[in-house]
């Protein structure tokens, strides 16, 4: 602890020893003058008797240093102040690689905000998602399925390894009361969901026990945001009565504003799910709707509770056989659960961030090198002095530190706006919205952009400090100023940062070129669908005073009457799947002359419940037979029109008018058959599938439903016109909540929003990395024909063609070029394969990646060549005199 | 060891102090004053001996240097250790027995 202390005294400690040892030799000459000698001789004779004075003093003082600090210090200052002498090599430096940074940072955050924070409930290492499985499907979903109502319950009672289970489903709600009235996705859950997640209401309380039993349940919990907006934080909303789809709840608690479970946020409202005796009964296993949690027992792993739901999966088919058959369970973690949503697009975002790093690394390694020739001087020196070479490279590899703790320090600060950009861009993806807003700088993304940038330093300095400091002393020292052009290390070095960068700029490029092809496929494929001059709004009729099918027909055909009549409007209709706006519904079917199946094993289709003018209203064309007709009512026999690619599928061979088929829509036991009239276009149901898939429509007057989505054509913008719908839905019914009204154009817009918004980051990574690569090579390049100035003003002199030595030189930069594209596309092949997180058959067939490889190529290429004939083109304009006196 | 055992005697500044054990040893160690004030320092910073400015007998300002007790603890303690092996090293060179 001393030399802390003598630390702060130090300076007075030196001067106290330069003033003693001067002493010392003043006595020493006093003596000696004293016995005869001349002043001068004296100061002389004692000087040698004493020694090396300041190498005694350098010794003396040596005793108080603490060495490695001290020295990394002097190399600290040295270093800054060797950056400060060269400001326009420091300022490129840093910039370049806080731009690698910052790109790296602001994706960081993102993977950080949606993956690695876990929901905010207590202990969530202990909470499992129990899944069903069925292990015969393959393919995307089919390994996390819900869980239908009387597995739970069974599940529920015979599980060991739980504390306890609960469940939840989402329930759509409308709310009425002061205000305008408003459609909510809400929560239904079991009366001990709170309690087995652990958290508890900010405000009342959550459900208590057997709130979840019917009589008991009119009860309701706000989520924090619905209780600022609608109750202005009112603390008296406890207690108080709200008008949901027309029955009475009571508030009982509001819950805590930092509540979040999944990537969604936290619905607006939950109430306790009342199980209806059917769904308890074992043939209802087959209806799988609630998502189930549960909370694993202390010493209980992850494995061992997976193991015991696939034996209860199990038991439970053999004691219910012929119900559910093949299906089994699973628990994965939540956090897994929630990760999984986001890993693939994310991890390829990294990918990509990650190349750009590196890139900003060989552009500033290939910076160091260009500038260590000039250096060689200042090395030599030092190890003429005395240096060893690992303290010349110590020396190096500090500055690399300096440069990157100020590149990763402006990256920071470039990431903050980056991450403010990239939140309010995704802010507009509704689904991710919420997630959105918890991007931030946290600690976790300053602690991985120090690492990042220290890792940096070491990957761009190790390499040129090695080369640097490996100097031939006689040769630099004995040529007095004359830069050496180069020794044989560092062209190959040289030369390998050149084909490095080429090979990942490449991969980029086709990275981001599958992506976008990937895209624009999807866009120039059509949807099968007219989407200009459509506007489109949602209708959930609430279970008050539209209680029955027949009264819902009744409301949707009124509606769209009124619509008909509203000037302006060519066609209205109603669909109870909007194409690209809601996901599409699949039910399985039945073909009349068939064997008949078990429902699990029948065939699927997308299932649409639609209006008469609904497919002229979206510009679906009729193929043969006839549309639907205002004579196909609710007494009228059954009909059904069917898409190309369910005749396709089904009725390859046969016409497929006049068969019957049977859809499990309608929830009845044993639906009636339905005679197939018409065959109408394909559409695509959303942005990302490639392939047709069987649709089947059905006149909505014969089978009821009480959500639906009204569409209408108009003659001028569809926009302008939305005040005129409402006015249209309300004179139906006042109390109607209408949502999401859009036109058909932005609903296109927005399905692709998910693709796009990947779509966007790539490009603009891809595009950053490729300006560094573009200024990096063509740097590196220029440089290296540069130096080679003196070389062509001799070859030149002794009478060599401009033509010639142009060719030699860019012959040079295309055997580079070569190399680097083909290293790049040997690191680039995988990408072949690139899933981009679709499901196989989403993707456009491999063999139709070739031409993104192709222009890929081409491009670089075409870099390459330029970027060597440029610059030697300079040089050879060059006065050869000139260049021969060139040093 | 030869500093502390000087300074044990009395207090002195460097150059008195080189010219003691030149003297005592009667020019047999010439102390090289390129290394003393090293030793001297490597003393001051474990605490064997203390520093103070003073006046020397030539009217020159100079530090003079004193023995600490845990010097002096020290001081026994090597030459202990320095006597037994001088004592090991006489009994293996001794001549007697062959």
């Amino acid at each position: 602890m001393n030399w802390l202390k003598h630390m702060f005294s130090r300076r007075k400690l030196y001067g106290e020893l330069s003033e003693e040892i001067r002493e010392h030799l003043g006595e020493m000459i006093d003596e000696m003058v004293a016995s005869g000698m001349s002043r001068e001789d004296a100061t002389h004779a004692a000087r040698r008797q004493f020694g090396n004075v300041m190498l005694a003093e350098g010794n003396s003082r040596d005793v108080w240093r603490w060495a490695p600090i001290e020295d990394f210090l002097l190399d600290v200052r040295y270093g800054a102040r060797m950056l400060r002498k060269n400001p326009g090599f420091t300022a490129v430096a840093i910039v370049t690689l806080a731009l690698g940074v910052a790109v790296n940072s602001t994706v960081f955050s993102a993977m950080n905000g949606f993956m690695l924070r876990g929901p905010r409930i207590k202990d969530p290492a202990r909470v499992v998602v129990i899944v069903t499985t069925d292990p015969l499907r393959e393919g995307w979903g089919w390994d996390r399925q819900p869980v239908s109502a009387f597995d739970f319950a069974a599940w529920r009672e015979q599980s060991q390894s739980f504390e306890d289970m609960a469940a939840s489903e989402s329930g759509d709600f409308a709310l009425a009361g002061e205000g305008e009235p408003e459609r909510l996705t809400g929560m239904r859950v079991s009366a001990n969901y709170f309690d087995v997640l652990g958290v508890s209401a900010a405000l009342g309380r959550t459900f208590s026990f057997r709130e979840d039993q019917s009589g008991r349940n009119q009860v309701v919990i706000l989520s924090h945001g619905l209780w600022e907006r609608r109750f202005g934080s009112n603390p008296k909303a406890i207690g108080q009565v709200v008008r949901l789809d027309g029955e009475a709840y009571t508030v009982v608690g509001v819950m805590s504003s930092n509540y979040r479970l999944g990537v969604y946020g936290s619905p607006p409202l939950w109430m306790p799910l009342a199980f209806a005796p059917e769904s308890l009964l074992p043939k209802a296993r087959e209806n799988r709707t609630l998502e189930v949690m549960a909370r694993m027992k202390p010493g209980v792993s992850v494995e061992r509770a997976k193991a015991e739901m696939e034996a209860l999966a199990k038991r439970s088919e053999q004691t219910y056989s012929g119900t559910s058959k093949g299906w089994s369970a699973s628990a994965i973690s939540i956090q897994h659960y929630i990760s999984d949503e986001f890993g693939v697009g994310m991890r390829l975002q990294m990918g990509v961030v990650l190349v750009v790093l590196l890139i900003a690394c060989v552009n500033i390694a290939s910076l160091q090198l260009a500038r260590g020739a000039v250096r060689q001087r200042e090395f030599a020196v030092r190890a003429a002095l005395g240096a060893g070479r690992l303290r010349l490279v110590r020396q190096l590899l500090v500055e690399s530190l300096l440069i990157a703790l100020a590149g990763g320090g402006l990256g920071l600060l470039l990431a903050c706006w980056g991450v403010d950009l990239l939140r309010r861009g995704l802010s507009s993806v509704a689904d991710i919205s919420p997630l959105a807003r918890e991007m931030t700088i946290d600690q976790n993304v300053i602690l991985y952009t120090l690492c990042l940038s220290a890792l940096t330093a070491i990957l761009f300095g190790l390499a040129p400090a090695f080369h640097q400091t490996a100097v031939d002393l006689h040769s630099t020292l004995k040529e007095g100023g004359r830069t050496s052009s180069g020794s044989k290390a560092r062209h190959r070095t040289q030369r390998v940062l050149v084909t490095t960068e080429i090979a990942l700029a490449l991969v980029l490029l086709i990275a981001a070129g599958v992506f976008v092809q990937e895209i624009l496929d999807r866009i120039h494929a059509g949807f099968g669908i007219d989407a200009n001059h459509v506007l489109t709004a949602n209708i959930s009729l609430s279970r008050a005073g539209h209680k029955g099918p027949s009264q819902q027909a009744a409301f949707f055909q009124k509606a769209i009457q009124r619509l008909e009549a509203t000037p302006g409007v060519i066609a209205a209709g109603a669909t109870s799947t909007l194409p690209l706006g809601d996901a599409e519904r699949i039910v399985t079917l039945s073909i009349e002359g068939r064997p008949d199946l078990s429902p699990a094993e029948r065939a699927r289709t997308g299932y649409y419940a639609i209006s008469a003018d609904y497919l002229r209203t979206l510009g679906i064309p009729l193929i043969r037979g006839r549309t639907i007709l205002s004579s196909d009512s609710g007494q009228a026999p059954p009909v059904a029109l069917v898409n190309q690619e369910f005749v396709r599928r089904y009725f390859p061979n046969e016409e497929a008018i006049g068969k019957r088929i049977r859809l499990d829509a309608s929830g009845l036991e044993r639906p009636g058959w339905s005679e197939i009239v018409g065959v109408v276009g394909d559409v695509r149901n959303s942005f990302e599938e490639r392939k047709h898939a069987p649709q089947v429509y059905e006149p909505f007057r014969q089978k009821p439903t009480s959500v639906m989505t009204l569409v209408v054509r108009t003659g001028s913008d569809p926009g302008v016109f939305a005040g005129m719908l409402r006015r249209a839905v309300w004179s139906v019914d006042k109390d109607q909540p209408i949502t999401a009204v859009q036109t058909m154009n932005q609903v296109m817009v927005q399905s692709g929003d998910d693709m796009r918004v990947v779509n966007i980051l790539f490009g603009t990574f891809a595009g950053l990395g490729l300006a560094l690569a573009a200024v990096g090579v063509f740097g590196l390049m220029a440089y290296t024909v540069a130096q080679r100035t003196h070389e062509i003003g001799i070859r030149m002199a002794l009478g060599a063609r401009r033509s010639e030595v142009l060719r030699m030189v860019v012959k040079k930069g295309m055997v580079l070029g070569a190399v680097g594209i083909g290293s790049g596309l040997a690191l680039a092949a995988p990408l072949v394969w690139l899933k981009l997180g679709l499901a196989n058959d989403e993707l456009l067939p491999f063999g139709q990646r070739g031409p993104v490889f192709l222009a890929a190529v081409f491009v670089i290429g075409l870099a390459a060549l330029l970027a060597s004939y440029i610059p030697a083109r300079q040089a050879t304009k060059v006065d050869p005199m000139v260049a021969l006196r060139n040093e | 060891m030869m500093i502390l055992r000087t300074l044990k005697r009395r207090p002195l500044h460097g150059y008195a102090l080189a010219q003691h054990i030149k003297r005592t040893s009667d020019d047999l160690l010439q102390i090289e004053e390129g290394s003393l004030y090293p030793a001297l320092q490597r003393l001051l910073k474990e605490e064997l001996v203390k520093a103070e400015w003073g006046v020397s007998s030539t009217n020159r300002r100079v530090r003079i240097y004193r023995l600490t007790k845990a010097g002096a603890r020290h001081l026994e303690y090597e030459v202990s250790r320095f006597e037994r092996m001088l004592e090991g090293v006489t009994r293996v060179l001794a001549p007697g027995e062959s």
